[in-house]
């Protein structure tokens, strides 16, 4: 049953079940705290699997991959090991909502985690877990479906879409957690049977066509950026491969193939679920909700290198295996198209996250947490960042050292398990910028500056990685101080008759120069620091952080007053055993909620829905005067 | 004060009347009411009861009281009007007696307050109470009506909504894939921008009229020592109030009184004469006049014509104000018959005969833009309703100004959350607990 028995306690620190993102990152995240960790999964083959698109990042995405580097995650690195092209989205939109995204060869990158795992001595084991061994509301282990129960002091739940998974195409109905692998079966009883309520989310994935079958003299070839930009702060250099993709259109007589059999398509959620405008995975959806569009853009990426299946990026769906095939050869290029494997919808059980304390332990279960998919997430990195919280909080907690919580102010991470833990989303979570009310200041250039402090003293990242992102900040607030310093007509006028910006009469000071919207610092750098002190592939995004910080300097103090107001609430804790149908004044409504999610504060009690801003006043008059009453009594 | 406590208080003004008005609300009101009535009857809601009040089982006064049931009350509570007999001495023995059986004195503007918490108006509306309560001219009244019934609440509602929807249309565009948004996604937001700008602008544009005709103009005196403002201050109040002595500095601190000048509500107030002073609470005075030039709607400079015009105080006024006239005092002590010409911002008078004062009245009305008052104004007539939409429009001029140039969605979309925001705040849909107290705080207690 060993994969690798390096060491064997007779009770590990933590126990992390499943090896998708989440679960490695949990695992690696226990490991850096400092504890014993034990990774348990059904088949070690499976272990860092992209079970979906070959690529990491992309809008939102990319930020968060960039704070999974900061708190020394494995993610970014693995990625950056194994990209095939690198491009910078949403370059049109402005600058806070860049996102790096990269197309990865799928097996590197598998093989790259599992060696990872093996080099930071993560213990494997080969075996399906069913259930939690719990002894008076607290985790004291895992049973195994051979009857083994491992003993641990944390427990970290990260089944991903395997619990009870069921595969759709069509009116098919397939059993399994990812096309062609074994379901999980008996965790959700058992959780539900310790109280844990758990409810039930569809996913996509799309067709994978034969390489073969595509006439590509018809495709549109999609370069990657000639700069690319790494997700990890720790390389000395970087110099992935630049391979292309190639780009095809949908045209009217594929949306009427795809709308005549709509109703043959179970994830087709159109109006009857009422999905919120921000999520459109499938492809029936976005025919539905853009009808004005004759057209929509799907993009061919090989799965890997000299791979002869081919991932048909925007083309999810679940529509019965003919119809994939009927639209898509109404495309140019397809017309011959055959199918590896048709798109399908996957539904499995997921639990209500906000049964979790902002750590992502239960609050039912002491030592209990759940991360990944298991929470109604969907999305690699939204899985992977849970992992890593989950998996440092876990082993911190069974150090008695101080949690790891990240603010909503501070990281898309925050964002995500603080929306997880007060809302319930009926819809698979993805993160997107429109998420995070700060995503002016949530940059994937300022990542290291927002989370390496934390990440150091909750031992995530060691001494070396400290410094190396301390000093790309350094190297920010050096080209940022050297932009105070004048520079005259001559200097400056050449640059801007090249980039055909007015040019300036008068000495000024660069800065001024720079908050305009076309003026980049990047073009005056060789004049403004002799060397650079980072390494070379972070000399582009030193001088575009300073740039930004420059240029958005109003909306950025703007924000942070704003962030004040959210931490002050933040910090005001309740007591996660208030009675709320006992608060007077409250509405029903808001005592029904929160009486639900027991928010840890009163900030996260203001983002229930169904709490009102009156309800708030109450309960602010409310937890002072309890507080009064106990400062009285404590006297 | 969302305990749910039971609050008392008188509702019309203190003084004598034929009858003064008390409300209890909260849930133990027909609980107090019977206990000061000794009343074993069930009322019936909104049915008037007479009734007797009790002070130690002495009789104080026959009553009528009226039971709102809730939340079918002005509060949503459980709430109770008494009439009494309109003596401050009776009214105060009944609010006692309320308080000895578990009320409490009501703060002020909390019964306001709780009809607001409880969903039974929303902001404007119950700002347009106390506006209804303080309007002092009949357009003043019209204005707060038409906030009451919800006119600028719906249309500010509106315009929330329209934000709104506009804010998750660039929030979708930037979480959609880039080659996904084209020229129509451009324009879409170009026009909702400018139709929602419109839209506010109106709300404030009679905001000067409104809140005049609202709170009054405030309009200051102010000149040298000895210049006659008093006699003038008395002359346009039509009484003796201000003390005129030939003695400069004699107004020391300054006084108002109210006036109505062809229907406008006007806040007249006689400032202390602007002079060098070694007096400490004559240069106290000084200060206020200072003061009052910053925040006045309109500035009177009063000159003596038998002295040369104070030119620095002049120029200082034209710096600090925005709306001055020059009045040219004393043409009575005049020898020459030199015709004085009036002009828009500069007439003579004689305060003390009486001469030039119709013609002054005619240039204060002009200045203040108060001759001509469309009729059924809807807009904004406190400074939070002003501040609160003219915040949303700065946060959309600036999109239309510079950020719809190059299209910087993410700054779009902050400058709209900033807009929903400042609107939602005019509703009181995301007014903090400081902002709530500040305004039910400039309520009478009773309201």
């Amino acid at each position: 049953m060993w994969v690798n028995n390096i060491m064997k306690p007779s009770v590990f620190d933590v126990i992390v079940v499943g090896g998708g993102h989440a679960g490695v990152e949990a695992a690696l995240a226990a490991k850096r705290v400092g504890v014993s960790v034990a990774l348990i999964t059904m088949n070690p083959q499976t272990i860092g699997r992209m079970s979906c698109n070959p690529s990491i990042g992309g809008l939102a995405k990319g930020q968060m991959v960039r704070e999974i580097d900061a708190l020394g995650g494995v993610m970014g690195l693995a990625a950056d090991s194994t990209g095939t092209q690198y491009k910078l989205l949403n370059k049109s939109k402005g600058r806070a909502v860049w996102s790096p995204r990269a197309q990865v060869d799928k097996r590197e990158y598998e093989k790259f985690i599992k060696r990872y795992l093996q080099k930071k001595n993560v213990t494997t084991i080969e075996g399906e877990a069913v259930s939690p061994a719990v002894n008076g509301g607290a985790v004291l282990g895992v049973n195994m479906s051979n009857n083994d129960q491992l003993l641990c002091k944390k427990l970290i739940l990260t089944n991903g879409t395997f619990l009870n998974g069921l595969l759709h195409i069509g009116d098919k109905k397939i059993p399994a957690g990812r096309m062609g692998e074994v379901r999980s079966e008996g965790i959700t009883e058992a959780l539900n049977s310790l109280g844990l309520k758990s409810g039930r989310l569809k996913t996509g994935t799309p067709p994978r066509l034969y390489k073969n079958s595509i006439n590509w003299e018809h495709l549109q070839s999609i370069d990657g950026d000639a700069l690319p930009i790494p997700f990890s702060h720790f390389h000395t250099s970087f110099t992935p491969t630049n391979e292309p993709s190639f780009a095809v259109s949908t045209n009217p007589l594929v949306h009427q193939a795809i709308w005549e059999n709509i109703n043959l398509s179970p994830m087709y959620s159109g109006d009857i679920l009422g999905v919120g405008p921000r999520y459109c995975p499938s492809i029936e959806d976005k025919i539905n909700r853009f009808k004005g569009r004759d057209s929509h853009r799907l993009i061919c990426e090989p799965e890997w290198k000299n791979s002869d299946q081919i991932y048909l990026n925007g083309f999810s769906t679940s529509l019965p295996e003919s119809v994939q095939l009927k639209a898509l050869r109404q495309i140019m290029g397809f017309n011959n198209v055959e199918l590896v494997k048709p798109g399908y919808a996957i539904e499995y059980d997921y639990f209500y996250p906000n049964q979790l304390k902002r750590t992502l332990e239960t609050k039912k279960i002491t030592g209990l947490y759940l991360a990944g998919q298991i929470n109604g997430t969907s999305g690699y990195e939204e899985a992977a960042i849970q992992g890593l919280i989950a998996g440092a909080n876990a082993a911190l907690s069974a150090k008695n050292h101080k949690p790891l919580v990240l603010s909503r102010s501070e990281a898309y991470g925050g964002v995500l398990v603080d929306d997880l833990t007060t809302k319930s989303t009926p819809e698979p979570y993805r993160m997107f910028t429109s998420r995070a009310e700060n995503r002016l200041v949530l940059r994937f250039t300022n990542a290291s500056t927002r989370l390496a402090e934390k990440a150091f003293n909750s031992k995530l990242i060691d001494n070396k990685q400290y410094d190396i992102m301390k000093k790309q900040q350094e190297e920010v607030c050096k080209i940022k101080e050297a932009c105070k310093q004048p520079i005259t007509p001559p200097v400056a006028n050449p640059v801007l008759e090249q980039i055909s910006e007015p040019e300036i009469k008068q000495q000024i000071k660069l800065k001024e120069l720079i908050k305009r919207p076309g003026v980049m610092i990047s073009m005056f750098i060789p004049m403004l620091v002799q060397k650079p002190q980072v390494q070379e592939p972070y000399v582009y995004e030193t001088s575009l952080e300073a740039d930004t910080e420059i240029k958005y300097k109003g909306y950025i103090k703007r924000i942070d007053k704003q962030t004040k107001d959210i931490l002050k609430n933040d910090s005001l804790a309740l007591d996660p055993k208030t009675n709320y149908k006992d608060v007077e004044g409250l509405s029903s409504e808001a005592q029904e909620k929160l009486d639900i999610t027991k928010p840890e504060t009163l900030g996260q009690a203001m983002r229930v829905s169904g709490v009102s801003i009156s309800d708030v006043a109450v309960l602010n008059i409310y937890t002072a005067k309890k507080m009064r009453v106990s400062r009285e009594t404590n006297r | 004060m969302l305990s749910g406590d039971t609050i008392v208080a008188q509702s019309t003004p203190y003084g004598y009347g034929g009858l003064g008005v008390l409300r209890l609300s909260g849930k133990d009101s027909l609980k107090i009411l019977k206990r000061i009535t000794k009343n074993k009857k069930q009322l019936t809601p909104r049915l008037a009861e007479r009734l007797t009040v009790y002070v130690n089982n002495e009789p104080v006064d026959e009553v009528v009281a009226t039971y709102y049931k809730n939340p079918k009350s002005f509060t949503g509570e459980e709430m109770i009007e008494i009439s009494c007999h309109g003596s401050p001495y009776i009214i105060e023995t009944v609010i006692n007696a309320c308080i000895q059986k578990g009320a409490r004195a009501a703060g002020p503007g909390e019964f306001t307050k709780r009809a607001y918490i409880n969903g039974k108006i929303d902001l404007v509306q119950a700002e347009s109470i106390a506006n209804m309560i303080v309007a002092s001219s009949k357009a003043g009244l019209n204005n707060a009506m038409h906030g009451l019934k919800g006119k600028l609440s719906k249309s500010a509602k509106e315009v929330s909504n329209k934000i709104t929807d506009l804010l998750s249309y660039c929030e979708h565009l930037l979480d959609v894939s880039e080659v996904d948004i084209q020229k129509d996604n451009h324009n879409y937001v170009k026009t909702e921008i400018t139709q929602i700008h419109k839209k506010l602008s109106k709300l404030i544009e009679n905001y000067d009229t409104c809140r005049v005709m609202t709170f009054g103009a405030i309009v200051a005196l102010v000149g040298k020592a000895n210049s006659g403002k008093s006699t003038l201050f008395n002359c346009l109040a039509g009484n003796k109030r201000a003390i005129v002595n030939e003695q400069p500095g004699t107004t020391r601190d300054y006084i108002d009184t109210q006036i109505l000048i062809k229907g406008v509500p006007i806040k007249l107030i006689d400032t202390a004469g602007i002079r060098d002073s070694k007096n400490k609470i004559e240069s106290e005075g000084i200060d206020k006049s200072k003061e009052l030039i910053k925040s006045a709607d309109l500035v009177c400079v009063v000159s003596d014509l038998s002295q040369p015009i104070d030119a620095q105080l002049v120029d200082y006024i034209k710096l600090k104000s925005n709306r001055y006239i020059i009045i040219n005092n004393k043409i009575d002590i005049l020898k020459s018959k030199v015709k004085l010409r009036n002009k828009a911002n500069n007439v003579h008078i004689s305060a003390l005969k009486r001469t030039g004062i119709k013609a002054l009245e005619k240039v204060i009305i002009k200045q203040l833009n108060a001759d001509k008052i469309p009729n059924n104004i809807n807009g904004a007539s406190t400074p939070r309703q002003y501040d609160a939409i003219n915040d949303c429009i700065d946060s959309l001029t600036n999109i239309q100004t510079s950020l719809l140039v190059s299209f910087q969605l993410e700054l779009m979309c902050f400058e709209l959350e900033n807009a929903l925001n400042s609107i939602n705040g005019l509703l009181g849909l995301s007014a903090n607990e400081k902002v709530l107290n500040r305004m039910f705080d400039t309520f009478c207690v009773g309201k």
